[in-house]
């Protein structure tokens, strides 16, 4: 109960936060999304302050009291130049280099000030501070790295810039929700080929194995050979590709067939990211049919892209059937 | 904010000077070994930074403030003042050094170095001592900023002296708008400042030599501001403390009169009759600590200072001791009448007291006096003639053996003011008249440059007053009658060459130009302490009613936020001009051309592209279609492509255009 009622103030709050400062792809920082607290060490200063304060007033003494009025000026002179020192700074998303899945991906932000911006830390939700300074008018892009767990675009969470200048005792600091975003790709990963596939055999999903040939061996992977061919198992073992040699060989065709694996979608999928690499690597033309969608084969880096892209937002509800 | 980064180099050499800046005035109030300790482990730290030696392991560490801590408790032995409190507070202050190891660890020392430092005012509030402090605090500040700045990865780093200087800058107008207004609390507790400190200047007791001794002191016993004219120096007795009991040798206070250890009683001036002769005087002393508790003040006085009250003796006392400076207004009647129908039996009997034995002489002599003259008026003149006849005034009197009065008066003949009052009282008791010994200060230098006068020590004095009957006390200065000079010009006028030796800082008295600097750099100070120092509760309602017409407390409240606002707003004002963006003068020209356009009905959409925006005016006023694709074009070279002609052909489009949509 109590629980639920945190985490619903939680949300209330960043969505507050959010409304205070929109995603977009460039931001600016302005009074409404700046916030200046003291910091712990701040708190510290103030009761350092209190004291003086205490002091003079039991003493009497009107040198001292000055002293404390002179460190709460100074608090607030400090707090307006820790505001003067984050605001009117830029950020902007630059494009952010797609990745695949389980790999740290950076992504890149600009950021630029009309003044010197000192001693400025930005720390994702979840990863490390980053420290950064900023001359005038001087552009600096810092990396902030993202771990890519899902396929799929990933949006950069808010991002928490901060800074301790000038004195140490006042946080100044901003929510940041950039709109950017970086492709995740499947995890490449080999993937089980479906042995029954082959008694369904239409002509527009082209060449497929036969179930019933026989087995005749291994041979080296070559080129252009079907996916279905494969020696998973033995890839499996870190034999490196091999293909299953059966009786009546059959013309390899180029296709990265989803049907062909077994497994979910997302094993089928890395399955294909897997091959796709490795296709691409050898030089090797292919296609690519997902359920909705059919590309005709080709090579290169684009064209690895292309399918790597489909592979990243392949979305089983949206096709409307089960696969 | 708690960093773990190791601390810096260059902000550890800030620490440590603001570290000795701190220290170094308060060593003359901690005890020695402690002082030695500090710069002990201040260099020893240096050493650990410059890489020689290791840090010290949490034995170490503990076994050091094990033993400092011992030692502290044996040296001020267990009395608590606030002098222990700043041993201990350098002591903590010091040992952290000991584990300063990251940059975290500064501020902790940095805000014990404020709570020092404003320690520092306790016991200077000089001037001077004043503007040491702001520079500690200064120092402590940097270090803070230093700290914040080490490791700064840009180029583009500010020096940090522009930097602080800029915080202080603008602090300081905050800080005197927060001193003006923010009304003053009292007192919250007492601990004495020292525990140990001497009392300066006149004590309660008086034997020979006594007053001779405070001779030898320059210092400064207090500063006095009068309202109106400055009365002459013959009327200027700055009256302590009523002696009225004798044991041969000493004059200390009786029970009657003991205000010191609240023996006496308040004495309220309506209880008795007082006769005021001439309009009163008021003036303000600004009285210099002096570990006692009797202020000092012109007879008869009346003050409202709180906690002050009126003694018997028509001095004034407080309950605790002054050990700070000490501010208080007194409205004076130096010409009175008063208890002129009669002694009450206590204080009759207080005023005629005697040794049992001792001077027999005197005691035969003032008897036969007595006989011989009419009244104690005439009694009085004559002991008056034969002082003036026959004695001598010096610094250096003859030592005096038990029959004290005696001896001066029928032998020696060669004394100081004591000795002079002492005998005459001694006299016309003997004599059966009323009479006791007033001791204070007598005089005053005036500060030509202020018109104030300043009583030092050297300025102390001890007199007599007489009873009679129908006049009430008198006051009677035996001294006067032997060294008028003394009375009217002071005590550097009234002795012999040998004699005024012995007085503290005789050339600067006699030199004028030295004596001049002196009197100026006095007048300074008395200002500053006047005027800041003295700044309290009741300068800062006059100074608010001048300046805001009223002192209501939502009238102040209002005007405080008022002034801190205005200060922050130019603050933030100038941290934006400061650094402002300057703006290209084509981009100038397109903004008035988009202002027209705006007031003509067109306007441009936030984040909309030139071009986009010239497409749009096409479609809404294609009679200016041509133009605006031009201008657009112009300012669009001219701007990105940096291109003059652009620049020069743009100007002139505009103002076409300009005309033709206005």
């Amino acid at each position: 109960m109590f629980l639920a009622i945190k985490q619903q103030c939680k949300s209330y709050f960043w969505r507050l936060a959010e409304r205070r400062s929109p995603r977009a792809e460039a931001v600016v920082l302005r009074h409404r999304s700046i916030y200046v607290l003291p910091s712990k060490a701040g708190l510290g200063y103030m009761l350092a302050g209190l004291l003086v304060w205490l002091l003079g007033t039991n003493y009497q003494n009107n040198l001292i009291l000055a002293a404390s009025f002179l460190l709460f000026a100074l608090f607030v002179v400090s707090v307006l130049h820790a505001f003067g020192n984050l605001s009117g700074l830029q950020l902007r998303a630059l494009k952010a280099e797609p990745g695949f899945v389980g790999e740290t991906l950076e992504f890149p932000v600009e950021l630029i000030s009309s003044r010197s911006v000192f001693h400025l830390l930005l720390q994702p939700v979840r990863g490390p501070v980053l420290r950064c300074d900023l001359g005038r008018d001087q552009a600096n892009v810092v990396k902030i790295p993202l771990a890519a767990q899902r396929r799929g675009w990933l949006k950069p969470d808010r991002l928490l810039l901060k800074s301790y200048f000038p004195l140490g005792i006042t946080r100044v600091w901003s929510w940041v929700y950039l709109e950017g975003k970086v492709l995740v790709y499947p995890e490449p990963r080999p993937a089980q080929f479906a042995p029954q596939y082959g008694a369904d055999s239409s002509g527009d999903q082209g060449d497929r194995v036969r179930a019933d040939d026989d087995f005749m061996g291994f041979v080296r992977y070559q080129p252009g050979a079907s996916l279905a061919q494969v020696a998973w198992k033995l890839y499996a073992r870190g034999a490196g590709l091999h293909l299953k040699q059966f009786g009546a060989q059959q013309r390899q065709s180029q296709w990265l067939d989803y049907h062909a694996l077994l497994g979910d979608v997302e094993t089928r999928l890395s399955g294909l990211c897997f091959l796709a690499l490795e296709w691409h690597a050898a030089e090797i033309d292919y296609g690519l049919i997902l359920p909705g969608t059919r590309l005709e084969p080709a090579g290169g880096d684009q064209h690895l892209q292309r399918v790597l892209s489909e592979l990243a937002l392949f979305n089983p509800a949206e096709v409307g059937r089960e696969v | 904010m708690k960093s773990r980064r190791t601390i810096a180099r260059r902000s550890l050499i800030w620490l440590l000077i603001a570290q000795l800046m701190v220290l170094a005035p308060l060593a003359l109030h901690i005890p020695l070994w402690l002082s030695v300790t500090a710069l002990l482990v201040i260099a020893w730290r240096w050493w650990l930074e410059r890489g020689r030696g290791r840090f010290p392991g949490p034995w170490w560490r503990s076994a050091l403030a094990i033993a400092v801590t011992a030692m502290l408790y044996v040296s001020v032995g267990g009395s608590f003042a606030m002098e222990t409190m700043v041993s201990l507070l350098v002591a903590g202050f010091v040992l952290k050094l000991t584990e300063l190891r990251r940059e975290g660890d500064v501020y902790l020392l940095c805000f014990l170095a404020y709570f020092v430092a404003a320690t520092q005012l306790l016991f200077f509030t000089q001037f001077l001592g004043s503007v040491y402090s702001l520079l500690c605090f200064c120092a402590i500040t940097g270090t803070l900023l230093v700290n914040q700045m080490a490791g700064a990865r840009s180029p583009a780093s500010p020096s940090p002296w522009r930097t602080l200087a800029g915080l202080l800058f603008q602090a300081l107008p905050i800080m005197l708008v927060l001193f003006l207004a923010l009304p003053r609390l009292g007192s919250l507790w007492t601990v004495p400042l020292n525990s140990t400190a001497g009392t300066t200047g006149v004590s309660d007791s008086m034997s020979p030599g006594d007053i001779a001794d405070l001779m030898q002191s320059d210092e400064l016993a207090f500063r006095v501001t009068f309202a109106a004219d400055i009365p002459p120096a013959h009327e200027r007795y700055w009256r302590a403390l009523v002696l009225d009991e004798f044991d041969g040798r000493r004059w200390s206070q009786s029970d009657f009169h003991d205000v010191g250890n609240g023996r006496a009683s308040v004495w309220r001036r309506s209880d008795q009759a007082l006769t005021e002769l001439a309009r009163p005087m008021s003036y303000e002393i600004m009285l210099e600590p002096t570990g006692e508790n009797w202020l000092y003040a012109l007879a008869v006085p009346q003050t409202d200072a709180s906690g002050v009250d009126l003694s018997r003796g028509y001095t004034l006392f407080q309950r605790k001791p002054i050990s700070q400076r000490k501010q208080y207004s007194v409205i004076s009647q130096l010409f009175y009448r008063a208890q002129g129908s009669g002694l009450d039996e206590r204080e009759k009997r207080a005023a005629l007291q005697l040794p049992d034995t001792g001077n027999l002489q005197t005691r035969e002599r003032a008897r036969q006096w007595a006989e011989q003259e009419p009244g104690s008026q005439a009694l009085i003149n004559r002991f008056l003639r034969l002082v003036q006849s026959r004695f001598r005034y010096t610094l250096q009197p003859p030592l005096l053996g038990d029959d004290s009065v005696d001896e001066f008066l029928w032998q020696t003949r060669a004394g100081f003011c004591e000795h002079f009052a002492s005998s005459f009282v001694f006299f016309m008791r003997a004599a059966g008249v009323p009479a006791r010994v007033v001791v204070g200060y007598q005089g005053g230098q005036v500060n030509p440059h202020e018109g104030y006068l300043t009583v030092r020590q050297l300025d102390a004095h001890a007199w007599a007053e007489v009873w009679m009957e129908g006049v009430g006390w008198q006051r009677v200065d035996p001294t006067a009658a032997v060294a008028p000079e003394r009375i009217d010009r002071g005590v550097e006028y009234s002795l012999d060459d040998s004699d005024a030796q012995l007085l503290a800082n005789a050339m600067g008295r006699r030199f004028a130009a030295w004596g001049n600097l002196q009197l100026q750099w006095d007048a300074f100070n008395y200002r500053w302490h006047r005027w800041v120092m003295g700044y309290d509760n009741q300068a800062q309602q006059d100074f608010l009613r001048r300046l805001l017409g009223a002192s209501s407390p939502w009238r102040v409240t209002l005007a405080l936020i008022v002034a801190i606002g205005t200060v922050a707003a130019l603050i933030v004002g100038w941290l934006f001009w400061r650094t402002r963006e300057p703006v290209a003068p084509s981009v100038k020209i397109y903004r008035r051309l988009c202002r027209k356009l705006d007031a003509a009905g067109v306007t441009r959409w936030h984040g909309e592209t030139p071009s986009d925006f010239a497409a749009r005016v096409g479609q809404l006023r294609p009679e200016w279609a041509e133009d605006m694709n031009s201008v657009t074009h112009l300012f669009l070279r001219s701007y990105y492509a940096e291109d003059d002609a652009a620049f020069e052909a743009l100007k002139h489009k505009a103002r076409a255009l300009l005309r033709r949509i206005g």
